[in-house]
């Protein structure tokens, strides 16, 4: 199936392996703050989301009408749970217990992400989380199939992970740097700004 | 709103609850009105912290010390994949059988391999690491039944409900045969730690609906379905449990971690859910609710229920009284004691509710029989994720 592309966001470094690293043209500079090194905090994380999610729906803006109904799909595997809740030290784990709870409580929420979106950019077409090791080319499946059923005009589909812990970066794991890739599709161009074609 | 395709049913069932391992003794226990939740005796719970919990049976720990060195994860999902199978009347290698299969699955914590990092590794290790990913268990149910693919979902209250839809469309849409789909989440001290530290959990029992309810109870839980299109299980001569003719997925804008007072989001959710089914309200015959015992998301799901079925709701109930919140498994759960209950048309209880006349609302207080056809399973979670699907009896 094809989708257009209508927005593209891209905020840290997209790790090597990615699949829709075409989509680097896209990248901004990359802010300091998103290469904390261990516990990513809650608002870097959210803004790290939310920047990308930001600059996929800028051209969208002055149809708030079709944003409203915009769905958001999210893909993520290593989204700052537990990996990151290390002392960077000597790379040991640090217990729930031993953090303060408005730290926990959104630490520990897998779907911030797809939460604090339609939050803050009004968008209230279907929502969902998920974790695949094909990243945003799952997120993209997902969103045809609500493109196609009718559920939502146009989807924003996200991929982010959070850097791993610098011990397993030292060897050779990824990700390494947080990133965050967001796209916005449609069925049709909707008078938009055609970036390219997906093939789902 | 257009269908996803061919119908989707209910092929297979498998489950293990704090009443033991297997689809019948939950719900003998629930059809009788037990209740499951008593004081956490598998950890030590820190003073002044909630100490309530509906866990596996001291019995099962057994096994799992000397057959599994003590891995429950493990354990927990080598049950619920062979007992799904055995409902099938089908063997585990033979579910490739079948064509390309799919595994969407929901966990939100694996407290095993947190225990085991924290105390035995400290370090965080590569193969820690992996075990970290959040779709850890989704490719392990994956690799172990020969499905295609394998998707963790992970929005945690939700996560069952919204891998039973995503499912229900894949295989609808012929991307798929068949799908595993469920969830799994174990009680722990740092779930607990967490929970409690937002005020979530209840210091006296888990008492949806009731006037006098204070916060939720957590459990164990873990559950697998497994879906075939409709004319491929006829084919096969499969029992078909019941049918998915549709569901509902909906954001609350309202705030990062608080839901709309009105229920307008969950109204949404219900409401796409009824046309994606094609059904009036009407014809909806019970209704599995969310609620957890919370004071303020009960409330506003009996006024979402309100809004849906302005004549006369229908019955309602919830399953948290007797089993706990089992978080990523809970919507499994939840939905074969629906599938349950509209087999054997007899309603779940919501134990311990005091009924409110205000609301105008059956709450169902003790099992009792009912004669109904389509069933709804609301899910909501506490970042506003909310998730809706219909239960059919059997398949027309």
């Amino acid at each position: 199936m094809k989708l257009f592309l209508l927005g593209v966001g891209v905020t840290g470094t997209l790790p090597s392996r990615h699949t829709y690293r075409y989509l680097k043209e896209y990248q901004s500079e990359v802010p300091a703050s998103f290469q904390l090194p261990g516990l990513l905090r809650n608002e870097q994380k959210i803004q790290l989301i939310t920047s990308a999610a930001s600059a996929a729906l800028a051209g969208l803006n002055a149809q708030q009408s079709l944003q409203s109904q915009c769905g958001c799909i999210v893909s993520t595997r290593w989204d700052g749970r537990f990996p990151t809740l290390t002392d960077e030290r000597d790379g040991r784990l640090l217990s729930t217990a031993d953090l303060p709870p408005s730290r926990v409580a959104l630490t520990l929420v897998a779907h911030v992400a797809e939460s604090c979106i339609p939050m803050l950019f009004n968008l209230q077409g279907p929502s969902c989380t998920i974790s695949s090791k094909q990243g945003l080319q799952a997120a993209l499946e997902i969103a045809a199939l609500f493109l196609t059923t009718g559920r939502a005009p146009l989807m924003l589909a996200q991929e982010f992970d959070l850097a791993l812990p610098v011990n397993l970066c030292q060897a050779g794991f990824e990700p390494q740097a947080s990133y965050a890739l967001s796209v916005i599709v449609a069925l049709q161009p909707w008078d938009r700004k055609v970036l390219g074609e997906i093939i789902v | 709103m257009q269908k996803s395709g061919q119908p989707v049913v209910i092929t297979g069932m498998g489950v293990v609850s704090p009443f033991g391992v297997g689809v019948e003794k939950l719900w003998q226990a629930v059809s009788t009105n037990q209740c499951a939740i008593s004081s956490i005796q598998r950890f030590s719970v820190a003073p002044g912290m909630a100490h309530l919990g509906a866990t596996i049976p001291e019995a099962c720990l057994e096994e799992v010390q000397h057959a599994y060195a003590g891995d429950l994860c493990r354990w927990i999902m080598e049950q619920t994949l062979a007992e799904t199978c055995q409902s099938a009347h089908l063997a585990l290698d033979q579910l490739p059988t079948l064509g390309r299969g799919i595994v969407f699955f929901s966990n939100h914590f694996d407290a095993d391999v947190h225990q085991r990092t924290l105390k035995e590794h400290a370090l965080v290790t590569a193969q820690g690491a992996q075990q970290w990913c959040l779709d850890f268990w989704a490719e392990w149910l994956q690799v172990r039944s020969g499905a295609e693919r394998g998707l963790g979902v992970i929005t945690t209250c939700t996560g069952s409900n919204t891998a039973i839809s995503l499912s229900m469309d894949w295989v609808g849409a012929g991307l798929a045969d068949w799908a595993l789909v469920g969830g799994m989440d174990i009680l722990h001290a740092e779930v607990l730690a967490e929970l409690d530290s937002v005020r979530l959990l209840s210091p006296s029992g888990c008492r949806p609906f009731a006037r006098d309810r204070d916060g939720t109870v957590l459990g164990d839980g873990a559950g697998l379905l497994l879906l075939e299109r409709a004319d491929q299980a006829r084919k096969r001569g499969a029992k078909i449990w019941a049918s998915l003719p549709g569901y509902g997925l909906a954001a609350d804008t309202s705030g990062l971690t608080r839901i709309a007072a009105d229920g307008h989001f969950l109204c949404q959710a219900m409401t796409q859910a009824l046309q994606h089914a094609n059904l009036p309200p009407e014809k909806i015959g019970y209704v599995n609710a969310a609620a957890t015992g919370s004071p303020a998301l009960d409330e506003i799901e009996l006024l979402a229920l309100q809004k849906i079925f302005p004549d006369q709701p229908p019955p309602i109930s919830s399953l948290k009284a007797q089993i706990g919140h089992s978080i990523g498994a809970s919507g499994t759960l939840e939905t074969i004691v629906t599938v349950l209950a509209l087999e054997h048309q007899l309603l779940p209880p919501t134990l311990g509710v005091q009924l409110a006349p205000e609301y105008g609302i059956d709450i169902v207080p003790y099992a009792r029989p009912h004669t109904f056809v389509f069933a709804l399973n609301n899910a909501v979670s506490m970042s506003g994720h909310m998730c809706t699907t219909v239960l059919q009896r059997g398949f027309s």
